[in-house]
């Protein structure tokens, strides 16, 4: 009997000791830091069972690989390293042969032509290291469209690959800059895709036009023209073509309601797409307005007698970030829809101008002047923290944000020996992959679509 | 008397087993499901098939428009121009397309619809699995080994005891140098979210369990890897499976062999930080 007292605490000290030895205490490590290199991607040709669907899928590729690589986040890896040949979409890729091209994902997709013409565009997208699927989707379209379908595509597989929405899928309105036959500056809307196919003009040459800005709709812009002589907000619709004076003398919400000289600038809409914020020139210098685009009522804002300019929604439309000389130079100041609560968020020297809200709503970009230097910035939107300066040149200005908030495109002059040349840059947030936008000549004043639905 | 003495064996037996055995259950559980709700995401959008290399390709997969139209013309007329616009040349090229390379001749191999299975998947995926579990001791064994392995067991738990204090101190500063060894390592393979809107909130947690060779013996698991991988915060989810991936990535973990039982279990914290830390 004791014996088998003595094997049962044996059987519990054996059960014990095992245990506590599971339980030993793993190494324990903290990682901060990681690599900033853009992702290995793989991108074979798209696949096809016809010379044309072929064709598409190869232009379909590109587009989407330049896509990518212009976020600076990816990598496309080169065709001629590819080692195992896509055939069939629908088969589980050979990881190893991807993972030894260093390719973390794999890209494949087929193009089908169907009998009536349509293309049908699937693709895969597939981890090489944990050997997943991470996404399969099928688009169909008008063979027209292809160009949309390839970036539409490039957004959902950026979207997979980091989290946040893409912006692709968007097109990109700006003022095309040239010269007349007597050297009088020319300054006409143009607009194309984000990746600079597919650009044409907006306005004609026989005047100025100036600060675009995409109603969230992306049906509709607001911009300055010149038409009249002076600085006129005009509303133009992109589908229609249709446009509209607002604010001026005899036009929609005329000056019966605030005494305006007329002179309004740089007109912004709401995130709804309901109303608009714009500074007006009145009698008592720049102020901020809200205009309802239904009803037409104009309501005034801000009543300093220093200029309050620029006015930008947030992204939840409760608050509007505008830059003042309030203060003695100017800088921005944030306020709530209905111009209570005004607080100043930026105090460095320098002159701060053109806030934008950023579509992430935590940060608001800016630009700024400084001796002789332009500086496109960043600052926590309640002025908390320090501000983050990505870039630094002879001129900037306007900047304008992708739809995801990652990215801002900016006016960049640049000294040369005939003048000042302006082109339209891009830079992500963290200050990384400055980029020239793919515009045709001179250009300047950028805005962002949303994304295309 | 006889009775009274099996019944005790049998519920100690019992016990001993589910000690021994319900962790690793539990832990398997948890990554069970994980696979299949990978597939049912993806069965719902395309019609993907078993994730495992089937050994014969489907003929004519026919891929069935589970999107359809997804695309039904994105925009109305291409650009209505308002008034006549006057074409200028030289200030937007006419090039609609971006000034990429030319056409790449797309790949002249007509995809020769050949019946045969198109190279079904040589090598069988590693299937990476909990380890192997020990084969159980049969109850007699244990029985005929009992009084040895109480000895055993005191002598070592003694000696492992007096050990350890003898090294405190080095023992802490080999820790410390593997720390930074595997720091240094893991960044490498690491790639951080720090675009996303509040990187602080991005912190995930990773087991791995390497052999000697600095293999992992099994898949790297997150701590509460259901939640963070389906995660509405898709930041989240990628900063999950970006860890998966580094840790997979980061293979071999070059380490001091001769302190292996140190790093036979290393908990990673990746925490994303502007400034580092």
């Amino acid at each position: 009997m004791t014996r088998i007292l003595v094997l049962f605490a044996a059987l519990f000290a054996l059960i014990g000791w095992s245990a506590a030895s599971d339980a030993q205490e793993p190494l324990r490590v903290d990682v901060t830091q990681g690599n900033l290199d853009p992702m290995p991607i793989a991108v074979p040709d798209f696949v096809g069972a016809s010379d044309e669907a072929l064709r598409r899928g190869a232009d379909i590729t590109r587009v989407v690989a330049n896509d990518l690589a212009s976020s600076g986040l990816f990598a496309p890896v080169d065709q001629d390293a590819f080692i195992e040949d896509i055939t069939n979409i629908d088969l589980r890729p050979r990881f190893s042969d991807w993972r030894v091209i260093n390719a973390d994902a794999l890209l494949v997709g087929s193009v089908t032509i169907q009998e009536d013409g349509r293309l049908v565009v699937g693709f895969r997208l597939w981890d090489t290291r944990l050997e997943e699927q991470l996404l399969g989707l099928q688009y169909r379209t008008a063979p027209e469209n292809w160009r949309r379908v390839a970036h539409r595509l490039a957004d959902a597989v950026y979207e997979r690959l980091t989290g946040e929405t893409g912006y692709f899928n968007t097109r990109i309105v700006y003022v095309s800059e040239g010269r007349g036959i007597d050297g009088e500056p020319i300054r006409q809307l143009a607009w194309m895709d984000q990746d600079g196919a597919n650009p044409s003009f907006l306005t004609d040459r026989s005047y100025m036009a100036l600060l675009p800005n995409y109603s969230p709709s992306a049906q509709e812009i607001t911009y300055v023209s010149f038409l009249d002589g002076q600085a006129t907000t005009y509303l133009y619709n992109l589908e229609t073509g249709r446009q509209e004076a607002l604010f001026a003398s005899g036009g929609a919400g005329a000056a019966s309601q605030v005494d305006l000289d007329g002179q309004s600038l740089s007109a912004r809409f709401s995130p709804d797409g309901s109303e608009l914020a714009v500074s007006i020139e009145t009698r008592s210098g720049h102020d901020i307005h809200l205009f309802d685009l239904q009803t037409r009522n104009l309501q005034r804002l801000t009543q300093h007698p220093a200029d309050d300019v620029e006015p930008s929604f947030s992204p939840d439309g409760g608050r509007i970030v505008f830059s003042s000389a309030r203060g003695g130079g100017s800088q921005l100041y944030v306020m709530n829809r209905d111009g209570s609560d005004v607080q100043r968020i930026t105090f460095g020297s320098g002159r701060y101008t053109t806030p934008v809200w950023s579509p992430r709503g935590d940060l608001i970009a800016f630009t700024k002047q400084v001796g002789g230097q332009f500086l496109l910035g960043v600052v926590r939107a309640d002025g908390s923290g320090i501000e983050r300066i990505l870039f630094e040149g002879y001129f900037v200005d306007t900047p304008a944000w992708s739809p995801n908030g990652r990215v801002l495109l900016f006016t960049r002059g640049e000294q040369r020996s005939n003048g000042t040349r302006y082109e339209i840059w891009s830079i992500d947030l963290a200050g990384f992959n400055l980029r020239r936008l793919a515009t045709g000549g001179m250009a300047s004043d950028p805005a962002w679509s949303p994304l295309i639905e | 008397m006889r009775g009274l003495v099996l019944s005790l064996f049998v519920h100690a037996g019992i016990i001993a087993g589910g000690l021994i055995y319900l962790p690793r259950v539990s832990s398997m559980l948890e990554s069970a499901p994980i696979v299949p709700i990978e597939l049912v995401t993806l069965a719902d959008t395309t019609n993907v098939r078993a994730a495992r290399p089937d050994p014969e390709p489907v003929e004519e997969a026919a891929p069935e428009e589970t999107i359809d139209d997804v695309i039904a013309e994105p925009e109305g007329a291409p650009a209505p121009e308002p008034e006549p616009v006057e074409t200028e040349p030289e200030i937007i090229d006419a090039e609609p397309e971006t000034p990429a390379a030319p056409d790449p001749e797309p790949v002249a191999e007509a995809p020769e619809p050949e019946p045969e299975p198109v190279a079904p998947d040589p090598a069988p995926r590693p299937e990476r699995r909990p380890d192997p579990q020990p084969a159980e001791p049969s109850l007699n064994d244990m029985l005929g080994d009992l009084s040895r392995s109480v000895a055993e067991t005191r002598d070592s738990q003694a000696a492992d005891e007096g050990a350890r204090r003898a090294a405190v101190g080095n023992g802490e500063e080999m820790t410390a140098t593997l720390q930074v060894m595997l720091r240094s390592h893991l960044s490498r393979c690491w790639r951080a979210s720090l675009d996303a809107p509040e990187p602080d909130e991005l912190a995930v947690q990773l087991v791995l369990t390497l052999d000697r060779s600095g293999e992992l013996t099994g898949p790297p698991r997150l701590s509460d890897q259901a939640r963070i991988l389906n995660s509405p915060n898709p930041y989240l989810r990628v900063a999950g499976e970006r860890a998966l991936r580094a840790a997979v990535q980061c293979q071999p973990y070059p380490l001091p062999p001769e302190a292996y039982s140190q790093w036979r279990q290393i908990e990673v914290n990746f925490s994303p930080s502007l400034y580092g830390g």
